[in-house]
């Protein structure tokens, strides 16, 4: 998708596109670091040493994941496409 | 979103691809929790472990092939059903 293709208000569609789905992956990433690193006993308002150190390794890792996800899901939609064009261009040589 | 100066027929294909850009995005912020969650365990460390990384390859192509199979027998279901509502009709009117 070409940027220099897109006007301005797809331009602004897709900016506020892109901050909602951030704040989607911030909760998210909220709630799975939640029950990976905090177990639900609450003796105590403060977070232990471990729990703060857990909860910075499990957002540096979800960060992680997320971006290997998305490289990985960008080359199988783009693979999909290509096996579509082809597809496509088949159907139109018969 | 100003969308009143194209022709109405591109209006309506703009909405239905930003709707599915959309709910791709969405898609890919829920397989990122859900892959994060069953395959990422060991917060000794900040970073990804090449089972946790394989892991979450194979949740996302699994996760993939499996919307692909639910998608296709919901379209053969819902062609079996119209063809019998079809069916069902034309027996009543003749």
């Amino acid at each position: 998708m070409a940027q220099g293709e897109l006007s301005d208000a797809a331009m602004k569609f897709v900016n506020e596109l892109e901050m909602e789905m951030m704040v989607d992956m911030y909760n998210r990433m909220t709630v799975a670091c939640q029950k990976k690193c905090i177990p639900a006993k609450y003796k105590d308002p403060d977070l232990t040493k471990g729990e703060a150190v857990c909860i910075d390794r499990c957002v540096a890792k979800y960060l992680e994941v997320h971006d290997r996800i998305g490289k990985k899901l960008t080359a199988l939609s783009q693979q999909d496409e290509a096996t579509m064009k082809k597809l496509q261009q088949q159907a139109q040589g018969n | 979103m100003a969308q009143a100066n194209l022709p109405s027929q591109m209006q309506i294909d703009a909405a239905s691809t930003s709707s599915q850009f959309r709910e791709f995005l969405s898609q890919y912020n829920k397989i990122t929790e859900q892959c994060f969650m069953a395959c990422v365990h060991d917060f000794t460390t900040r970073k990804v472990v090449n089972e946790e990384n394989s892991c979450a390859l194979h949740c996302l192509e699994k996760f993939m092939k499996m919307t692909n199979r639910i998608s296709q027998r919901f379209q053969e279901h819902q062609m079996t059903t119209n063809d019998a509502l079809a069916a069902a009709t034309q027996k009543a009117n003749s």
